[in-house]
């Protein structure tokens, strides 16, 4: 799969998670690896990339049973990012179901 | 494998990432385990879903690299960048040098072969001169060496400088709330402001184009027909304040679309009254290109790949440089004058009192009116100064391997030997200097 491609999506379904509420790590990679054959480990990296661009701050919260865990949340900045990538990724996507049918 | 093998083997594969990286990978590792475990999971089924650690390993460094590649690189890779091409230029000189000394067993070879009845002289008057040849040859790297990487050095400090301080300015900016930074939503700038005697202007990307204002006031203008994600990865910020504007255009993230890399606006357009006697101009990979402007005082220009052009620019002090682009200056009028690159050729034409024009791989070509001082330095490209409306130059001049050329009005001396030499009054004095490439003096 083009790289740049692979990248584009995962973060619109990492961001897409997070915008009706803050999540942790393996809420977030559990959903998705559920619906795709994707290695968890690469989700932690989006995560980690998503935070450095300031898209998703996290913070740590205790949990009920165990140590604290991390949670992501989405800034200002990744809702708007989100809402383009979305935008780009449904004009894409009609785009292709016009040409190869649906 | 069990967590605790995976765990141990995955700390040991990031271990060349730095303890930022590694620790948060850990950590989140470790919480993925813990979670996984309370939901019911087998460490194995843990493992097989987190992936292999040679696959995260790969990501990692092709995130890197994505970093540090064109689009994406950093003013913190500057000097990183500086030292890479420094380390580039290195091998190609010490293949040069490889190369020379093939020359010489190619010369001992043949000589072998030739087998005269004077032969045993013979090679003793050449292994003598060869000796020498070598000697100073291993000097001269030496010194290019030292002064290569005061160069680098030099270039990330003026780029640091020029950096530093235009930070402050935002600084103090943002503290008072005047921050005139445009909105994501809002990338096109059109600004103007008046009573500025000094200006700024520092782009990733963007070239830098500085034309004469008409009308007194400084002019900011950079149309940026961007798509929604572009406006989301450059930030344009601008402002004015004691006499002093700036202008940065910089990318603020790696976002990335989905087929292609974001690229950002390609010019910062800028408008000089002739209040303004200061400017500092900095770009990476942008050119910087003045046309028809006259300042009072200095000019600092520096970029890492794009070219400097220069014309018809009068300034009191010009300092210029850069990494690997080229610098022209036609018909620039100057006090002091100094123009230097690593890979890219210099060329100068214009009304110099003091120049200093210097490349290490690329040629040198100075012509200039009225200098009292001119300095055309080189290592591998061929050095050549022409002076008009003088009485005369005294010149250092040296070559290693190529021809040293001197003309003074009818006079033609060629193929001479390094040294000094003065013609006529000897009023001006000249420094033209190669190791490798040819040395030409004209006037």
């Amino acid at each position: 799969m083009n790289a740049q491609f692979k990248k584009g999506a995962l973060e619109l379904c990492v961001l897409s998670m997070l915008t009706d509420g803050d999540r942790y790590g393996y809420e977030l990679t559990d959903a998705i690896s559920e619906k795709m054959e994707i290695a968890s480990g690469t989700l932690y990296l989006v995560l980690r990339r998503l935070k450095e661009e300031n898209l998703v701050t996290t913070y740590l919260r205790e949990s009920e049973n165990g140590p604290a865990r991390k949670y992501y949340h989405l800034t200002d900045e990744g809702r708007n990012y989100q809402g383009q990538l979305k935008s780009d990724w449904l004009g894409f996507v009609r785009a292709v179901a016009g040409i190869v049918g649906e | 494998m069990n967590r605790q093998e995976y765990m141990d083997a995955l700390s040991k594969a990031l271990e060349s990432f730095g303890s930022d990286i590694k620790d948060e990978i850990i950590s989140d590792y470790e919480e993925h385990f813990n979670d996984g475990l309370a939901n019911g999971k087998t460490e194995e089924q843990i493992i097989a879903e987190l992936g292999s650690i040679e696959d995260l390993v790969r990501e990692l460094k092709d995130l890197k690299d994505d970093n540090t590649s064109d689009n994406g690189r950093s003013f913190e890779n500057f000097e990183k960048e500086a030292k890479k091409t420094f380390d580039d230029f290195s091998k190609a000189f010490a293949s040069f040098i490889g190369s020379m000394a093939a020359g010489v067993t190619n010369g001992a070879q043949k000589f072998t072969d030739s087998a005269s009845g004077y032969a045993s002289n013979m090679a003793d008057s050449l292994s003598g001169s060869f000796g020498k040849a070598a000697e100073s040859f291993g000097k001269a790297a030496d010194a290019f060496a030292d002064k290569s990487v005061q160069f680098a050095k030099d270039v990330a400090e003026s780029y640091k400088n020029n950096r530093n301080e235009s930070t402050c300015e935002r600084k103090c900016d943002a503290e008072k709330g005047e921050d005139n930074s445009a909105d994501a939503e809002d990338i096109v700038m059109s600004v103007s402001y008046s009573d500025v005697n000094e200006i700024s202007v520092e782009t990733d990307c963007a070239d830098i184009i500085v034309e004469p204002s008409e009308d007194g006031c400084v002019h900011f203008d950079c149309d940026y027909d961007a798509t929604p994600s572009q406006k989301l990865a450059y930030r344009i910020e601008y402002g004015c304040e004691d006499g002093k504007a700036y202008a940065y255009i910089k990318k603020k993230s790696s976002v990335s679309s989905f087929f292609k890399k974001i690229t950002g606006p390609e010019a910062i357009y800028v408008k000089l009254p002739g209040s303004v006697d200061k400017v500092k101009l900095a770009s990476l990979s942008g050119d910087v290109e003045l046309s028809d402007v006259t300042l009072d005082k200095r000019a600092d220009i520096s970029t890492m790949s794009g070219d400097v052009i220069l014309n018809n620019l009068s300034v009191r002090d010009i300092y210029a440089s850069t990494m690997s682009g080229d610098v022209d200056a036609v018909n620039l009028t100057s006090g002091i004058a100094e123009l230097k690159t690593m890979s890219g050729d210099v060329e100068i034409d214009g009304n110099v009192i003091n120049v200093n024009t210097q490349s290490t791989s690329g040629d040198v070509k100075a012509k200039i009116a009225g200098a009292r001082k001119v300095k055309t330095v080189s290592v591998s490209g061929d050095v050549n100064a022409v002076l008009e409306g003088i009485d005369g130059y005294s010149a250092t001049v040296d070559t290693k391997s190529g021809d040293i050329n001197l003309y003074f009005g009818a006079e033609s001396h060629e193929d001479v030997k390094r040294g000094s030499y003065t013609f006529g009054t000897g009023a001006c004095e000249v420094t033209a200097t190669s190791v490798s490439g040819d040395v030409v003096v004209e006037a």
